[in-house]
């Protein structure tokens, strides 16, 4: 333990500090990941993680060609096209954007391709601000989802998704999804790896199936009729991938000296924790400080951070969820009709066969762009703890409008 | 944790200078974070920055709604007192892009220091534009002791190396020297 502190110090070292914004931080990213086909149309919030590899491009600090396309969904046909010749591919969407890619993100995933797409979430009924609803309107689409909860994290995960999504056992796109402009747009301080480093922990991408070539045409994507087949298999790709996750994110430490939970859920003082707020990106830090609070107040709290959503980790669940009394969600995202938001709806079915479970409350909040303060987050953890010491919840669902 | 709330207009370089304001104290190693407040931003409408600084690594990421102090690129935002008062902390600090000393200044919050600057008239002298970011920082850097002003250097001439440079830099050390700072209760 002592020598892999040691090396982590060791290798900290070779990282600069900087200060970037979550794009800035993408874009840094696909450079250093050595991409070798971007493709992407510009909408808000993403527009600043193209900008920045155009500027690479033209300064020579990264060869690869920027694809200019009429819209999404070319934008994902020109990514799938160049994905599969083997090429290492990056792009980047958020809202409608995503919306206009809907038909080819099944295309891309029915081929198995790994493409990395970079997503600060913005909403899409009424606004450019943030909230998750453009991402889990996909989360059928097979695409593995990814949440990052800061600046350093969309650096350290982008790095991450192109391992996970190349490796033999997963090959699946998948979305590293951050909050838009809470996330993208604010600059914060972080540590930047050096070249060599990533070289070493993400060598390039290895086609393991024939590549298409010109000389030798074949014809992809017509009626196929194995696809109770591929789709189970591809089912069982995502399954695998939670290993996979866990593994690249142990490695990542190893080289880089950061950490971020089992690579699919963080827990922060959990263990003797009667209740916990379970929530994912940005709303997370937030959640540190009241746990923080809470603590020196004598109360037995906790947080899960939600890593990732797809694959959803239910075994991680089901273990860690027999340990509290009340679990409170809190979630940028909300699905009409059902009255809740999705991950209160994927916690309570890993829930559904445990014999001892906790109270599980949904906390719907920050949806296009409102910001979750402090004090929601403080009434937040109120209700967990009132529901673990009286064992009833009284709303199951509560809308966080300003306080 | 110092928390501060910045207002300019569209086209004065707010986003930017937090920016550097950023880097000058992530270089010193610090832990910052500068949250533009985005809405539909146009040249000359009123943006807004938060700003918060740190000995240790920062997790709240969310809207600051009781700064530590404010500071003001555009001399005419101090009319629009409902828009750069609310919220700041009593005994808290401005740092003021104005002609008027310190003295003449009246927030209706009592505050610790109030610091004043012609910013826009050294903007013109050296950059030629009414763009008051970098001098500002300079002000910014005076006030306060939250900065120091070789890495304040050093960060502008990391993110603005353009044949503004020298210019800029002039900027902030002119805005440094010239800041009126008047101490409160």
């Amino acid at each position: 333990m002592a020598s892999r502190a040691q090396t982590a110090a060791s290798r900290e070292t070779e990282q600069t500090v900087d200060f970037l914004t979550g794009n800035e931080a993408a874009a840094l990213a696909a450079k250093m990941a050595r991409v070798q086909v971007i493709s992407a149309y510009p909408i808000t919030p993403q527009t600043t993680i193209v900008e920045k590899l155009a500027e690479y491009i033209a300064n020579g600090d990264l060869e690869a060609p920027c694809i200019n396309v009429e819209g999404e969904h070319s934008c994902m046909a020109a990514i799938y096209g160049a994905s599969l010749t083997g090429a290492r591919t990056f792009t980047a969407s958020s809202g409608q954007g995503i919306a206009y890619m809907h038909e080819q993100l099944f295309t891309v995933h029915s081929q198995r391709l790994p493409v990395v797409m970079a997503v600060p979430n913005r909403n899409l009924a009424a606004h450019i601000l943030c909230d998750h609803g453009d991402t889990m309107a996909q989360s059928t689409t097979g695409w593995m989802q990814l949440f990052a909860e800061n600046q350093q994290e969309v650096l350290d995960t982008i790095l991450q998704a192109y391992k996970i999504a190349e490796d033999k056992r997963v090959l699946m796109p998948i979305m590293v999804c951050y909050d838009g402009f809470i996330t993208s747009h604010t600059g914060a301080t972080m540590k930047v790896p050096s070249q060599e480093e990533v070289d070493s922990f993400l060598p390039s991408r290895v086609n393991y199936y024939d590549q298409v070539n010109p000389d030798d045409p074949l014809v992809l994507q017509i009626f196929r009729y194995d696809v109770m087949q591929f789709e189970r298999e591809h089912d069982e790709a995502l399954q695998a991938a939670k290993t996979v996750i866990a593994e690249v994110n142990r490695e990542y430490d190893e080289i880089f000296g950061r950490t971020y939970g089992d690579g699919l859920v963080e827990t922060v003082q959990c263990e003797d924790a009667e209740a916990v707020i379970l929530t994912s990106h940005s709303s997370a830090g937030i959640a540190r400080t009241v746990v923080d609070e809470l603590r020196g107040e004598g109360e037995r709290i906790g947080l899960i951070r939600l890593r990732s959503f797809i694959p959803f980790p239910q075994e991680r669940m089901r273990d860690l969820l027999p340990g509290f009394k009340a679990v409170a969600v809190l979630e940028r995202n909300e699905t009409h009709g059902s009255g809740c938001g999705e991950i209160y709806k994927e916690l309570r079915s890993a829930a559904y066969d445990l014999d001892s479970r906790p109270r599980i409350l949904d906390f719907i909040g920050g949806l296009g762009g409102a910001d979750i303060t402090i004090d929601h987050v403080r009434s937040v953890a109120r209700a967990a703890l009132e529901a673990a010491k009286t064992g009833s919840v009284e709303k199951q669902v509560t809308w966080l409008d300003k306080l | 944790m110092y928390e501060y709330r910045v207002h300019g207009r569209g086209g004065q370089g707010a986003v930017v200078g937090c920016k550097v304001a950023g880097l000058a104290a992530s270089l010193q190693g610090m832990h910052a974070l500068s949250l533009p407040h985005y809405g539909f931003e146009r040249r000359g409408a009123p943006v807004t920055v938060f700003l918060r600084f740190s000995d240790s690594p920062i997790t709240n990421s969310s809207r600051v709604d009781n700064p530590d102090g404010i500071v003001v690129l555009d001399p005419k935002l101090l009319q629009l007192k409902q828009l750069i008062v609310p919220g700041l902390k009593k005994g808290g600090v401005a740092v003021l892009n104005t002609r008027k000393p310190p003295q003449e200044i009246d927030l209706e919050v009592p505050l610790s220091r109030v610091a004043t600057v012609d910013a826009t008239e050294i903007a013109l002298s050296t950059i030629g534009r009414p763009i008051t970011n970098t001098a500002i920082l300079g002000a910014f850097c005076a006030t306060t002791d939250i900065l120091k002003l070789d890495f304040i250097i050093e960060a502008i001439t990391r993110l603005m190396p353009g044949a503004n440079l020298d210019k800029n830099l002039e900027a902030v050390r002119m805005a440094h020297q010239n800041t009126v700072i008047e101490q409160r209760e």
